[in-house]
C-alpha cells in the first residue's frame, strides 16, 4: 500500500529513549514511514522540559517514549504529561511486559504499548491507529486517505 | 483729601476682599486637594496677580503708574476688575466641575451599585449551593439509616446463599436454589441503587411514546398486587386513548409509590382510584393527562403537604419508609416535563394528580417478547472494557453464548484488535469511560472503518457520555450493572435489526 506512507505526514514524534543507538534505530523506523518530523530527548526531564518550553511545547502532537529510563521513568513521564495533555497520544515503548506494570501504564493512561522487539511494520499497524484516532479528533486536518 | 481718603479706604477694602478670596480659594484648594489641578492654579496665580495689582494701584498714584506703564488709571482699574470676574467665572466653573454631579461620576457611581449587586447575588448563590450541600450530607446521614438498612439485609442474604452453597456444593438442588436466591437479592439491590440513581436524576430514562390506557394497563396487576384485599381499587380510564411519552419503568415505579402511600394512608378498609383525563395545562396552553391517585384515607395538613416532596420526608415509622418515594416520583415529573399537584385535608382523604403534557409523536413500538432464544451464532464481538473482571465476565458470557469474541482492556488495545482483525466485526460493546482512549473514540474509528458495524455502550453513568454529544449515531446504551440475561437481548436486537434493515 503505498498510500499508506504520506499518512503520516502530519505527525510531529517527541521521542523519549535513553539509549543512543535504539534512538537511532527508532528514528530511522519513523523515517521509513514518512516521518520526519521527529524531536528526540534521552531523559524524561528533557522531554518535560519540552513540552513545557513556551516555544516547543506545541510543536509535538505524539509521544513514544521507552519505559525502562534512569531518573524518569516511562510512567513517571506518561503522568506528568497526563497532568497537562490528557488527550496527548502517547505510545510507551516496553521490553518487560509482566502484567501488573502493564497494568499500572494502562491506569495512567497509556495510548498503546510498542512491544520490544518491534519491526517498521509493528509501528506503522500502531501509528494507524493513533492516525485514525487523531483524525477524528480535528476533522480539520487533511484527512489522508487510507487504503 | 477727604475723597483721596475714601479712594483709600476703598482701594484698601478691595484689597482685603481680594486677600480673603485667595485665602478662601487657596483653602478650598488645598482641602479638596484639587491643587494638583492646572485650572486651580491659574486662578490662583491669577488671584496673586490681582493682589499685586492692587498693591501696586494702592502704593502708587496713578500719575506714577501712568508715567512707568504707559496706561490710564481707569485702564489698569479696568484690567483688575476684569481679572475679579473672570476670577470668579473660573471659581465658579471649577465649583461647577467639582460638586456637581458628574456624567463619568455618576456612572462610577452605578457600576459601584452594580458589581456590589453581582457580588451579592453571587454571595447568595453560593449559600443557596452550601445550603443545597448541607441538605445533601443530611440526607446522605439519613441514607445510612434508611437504605443501608435494606442493602445489610440484602447483603445477608446474598452471602447466607453463598455460603449454603458452599457447603452444599455436592448437592445440584440446594446450590441452584441458593444461586437463585442470591441472583434475586442482587436483583432487588440493583432496584434499590436504580431508585436513588433516579432520585439523585443521573440515570437516563429511556422515554417512549406511549398510550395512557396501556401505560396504566400494565401495572394495574402490581397495583392490586401492592394494595391487598382489604382496599378496593378502582380504575376511572376516562381518556385512555392520548399518548404521554415517558419511561415505562419509572412511571410503574411512580403510580406504585403513590398505591402504596395511598395504602399506607389507610389503616382499614378504604378506596383507592386511579382515574385520568384530559385536561388544560396550568398556563392554558396545550392539553395534558390528568393521572390521578385518589384515596379515602387520613389526609394531610398543610404543613405536611408541604414537605411530601422533600428527600427523606417520612410520616412512615422508622425502618419503613425511607423518604424517597415523593422526592422520587417528584424527579421522574421534573425529568417528564410534567406536573405535580396534591389536594388533601385532614380526614378527607388525599388526590395526588400527575400531569403529563400530551405527546404528538408517534407511539413507539411495544417491546417485543422477551425472546426465549437470545443466542448468537457465530457473529464477532470488539469488546472493550478496561475493568478486567467485568472483561473476563462478559467475554465468557458471550462466548457461552455462541459469540466470537475479540476482547481488549483498553481502547487502543481494541482498536489493535480491530486491525489485525481481517474479518467482519459485527458489533462493537465498549465502556465509555477508559483512560487513554475512550470508548467514544474507538467508537467513531471502529464506525468509520466498518459502518456496518454495530454499537453498544456500556457505563455506570449516561452523563459523560451525553455531554460529549459524540455518540456516533444509531448507537445503544446500556446502564451497568449489566444483566447478561439482557446484555444478550440487546446484542441479539441489534444484530437482527442489521439484518433486517440490509434485507430491505
Amino acid at each position: 500500500m503505498p498510500s499508506l506512507m504520506d499518512r503520516f505526514t502530519d505527525f510531529r514524534v517527541l521521542l523519549v529513549e535513553d539509549d543512543p543507538q535504539s534512538m537511532n534505530l527508532i528514528r530511522s523506523m519513523l523515517n521509513d514511514l514518512g516521518i520526519y518530523q521527529v524531536h528526540t530527548a534521552s531523559n524524561g526531564l528533557k522531554a518535560k522540559n519540552f513540552l513545557e518550553d513556551e516555544e516547543t511545547k506545541d510543536v509535538v502532537n505524539v509521544m513514544i517514549c521507552d519505559w525502562n529510563m534512569p531518573l524518569i521513568s516511562g510512567i513517571d513521564l506518561l503522568r506528568l504529561v497526563r497532568e497537562s495533555r490528557p488527550d496527548m497520544p502517547f505510545l510507551m515503548i516496553t521490553g518487560q511486559a509482566d502484567e501488573e506494570s502493564v497494568k499500572e501504564a494502562r491506569t495512567a493512561g497509556v495510548t498503546g504499548y510498542i512491544r520490544k522487539p518491534f519491526t517498521v511494520d509493528d509501528l506503522r499497524k500502531k501509528l494507524g491507529i493513533v492516525q485514525s484516532v487523531l483524525s477524528l479528533r480535528s476533522p480539520a486536518e487533511p484527512r489522508a486517505n487510507a487504503g | 483729601m477727604a475723597l483721596e481718603a475714601l479712594e483709600l479706604a476703598f482701594e484698601i477694602g478691595r484689597f482685603v476682599f481680594m486677600f480673603g478670596i485667595v485665602i478662601f480659594v487657596g483653602w478650598i484648594g488645598w482641602s479638596r486637594q484639587l491643587l494638583n489641578n492646572w485650572a486651580w492654579r491659574y486662578s490662583i496665580l491669577a488671584f496673586l496677580l490681582l493682589l499685586f495689582g492692587a498693591s501696586v494701584d494702592v502704593i502708587d498714584d496713578h500719575q506714577t503708574t501712568r508715567a512707568f506703564f504707559g496706561w490710564t488709571g481707569s485702564t489698569i482699574n479696568l484690567m483688575i476688575e476684569s481679572a475679579g470676574y473672570l476670577s470668579g467665572f473660573a471659581f465658579m466653573f471649577l465649583a461647577a466641575w467639582r460638586w456637581l454631579p458628574h456624567s463619568d461620576t455618576l456612572k462610577r457611581e452605578k457600576q459601584l451599585a452594580e458589581s456590589a449587586r453581582t457580588a451579592a447575588e453571587q454571595q447568595r448563590d453560593v449559600l443557596r449551593k452550601q445550603l443545597a450541600q448541607a441538605q445533601k450530607m443530611e440526607a446522605i446521614g439519613a441514607l445510612t439509616g434508611g437504605i443501608a438498612h435494606d442493602f445489610n439485609n440484602l447483603l445477608m442474604v446474598i452471602d447466607g446463599y453463598a455460603r449454603r452453597a458452599t457447603d452444599n456444593i455436592g448437592k445440584q438442588t440446594v446450590v441452584v436454589e441458593s444461586l437463585q436466591q442470591v441472583l434475586g437479592a442482587t436483583k432487588r439491590a440493583g432496584a434499590l441503587t436504580k431508585q436513588l440513581l433516579v432520585f439523585s436524576r443521573r440515570q437516563a430514562m429511556e422515554k417512549k411514546v406511549a398510550r395512557v390506557a396501556d401505560l396504566i394497563a400494565s401495572v394495574h396487576g402490581l397495583l392490586a398486587q401492592a394494595t391487598g384485599e382489604r382496599i378496593n381499587l378502582l380504575l376511572e380510564i376516562e381518556d385512555g386513548a392520548s399518548c404521554i411519552e415517558t419511561d415505562n419503568n419509572e412511571f410503574s415505579q411512580t403510580l406504585l409509590n403513590l398505591t402504596i402511600n395511598a395504602r399506607d394512608a389507610m389503616p382499614g378498609n378504604g378506596t383507592i382510584t386511579i382515574a385520568s383525563r384530559l385536561t388544560k395545562g396550568s398556563d392554558g396552553k396545550g392539553d395534558v393527562v390528568e393521572i390521578s391517585v385518589t384515596d379515602t384515607g387520613a389526609g394531610m395538613d398543610e404543613a405536611t403537604v408541604e414537605r411530601i416532596f422533600e428527600p427523606f420526608f417520612t410520616t412512615k415509622e422508622r425502618g419503613k419508609g425511607t423518604g424517597l418515594g415523593l422526592a422520587s416520583v417528584y424527579g421522574f415529573m421534573q425529568a417528564s416535563g410534567g406536573d405535580i399537584r396534591v389536594q388533601s385535608k385532614p380526614g378527607s382523604g388525599t388526590i395526588m394528580s400527575l400531569l403529563f403534557p400530551v405527546s404528538e409523536r408517534p407511539l413507539t413500538e411495544a417491546p417485543t417478547e422477551t425472546r426465549t432464544n437470545a443466542r448468537g451464532g457465530g457473529e464477532t464481538i470488539l469488546l472493550a472494557e478496561d475493568n478486567e473482571p467485568v472483561l473476563k465476565l462478559i467475554h465468557e458470557a458471550l462466548t457461552d453464548l455462541g459469540y466470537q469474541v475479540l476482547s481488549a482492556p483498553s481502547g487502543f488495545e481494541a482498536l489493535e484488535r480491530e486491525t489485525s482483525w481481517d474479518g467482519a466485526i459485527d458489533l462493537l460493546l465498549t465502556d465509555v469511560v477508559m483512560p487513554g482512549l475512550s470508548g467514544i473514540e474507538v467508537a467513531q474509528v471502529v464506525r468509520a472503518r466498518r459502518p456496518k458495524a454495530k454499537i453498544i455502550f456500556m457505563s455506570g453513568y449516561t452523563d459523560e457520555a451525553k455531554k460529549t454529544g459524540q455518540m456516533p449515531c444509531g448507537a445503544t446504551f446500556l446502564q451497568k450493572p449489566i444483566d447478561m440475561k439482557r446484555l444478550a437481548e440487546v446484542i441479539r436486537d441489534q444484530l437482527d435489526q442489521s439484518e433486517m434493515s440490509e434485507a430491505s
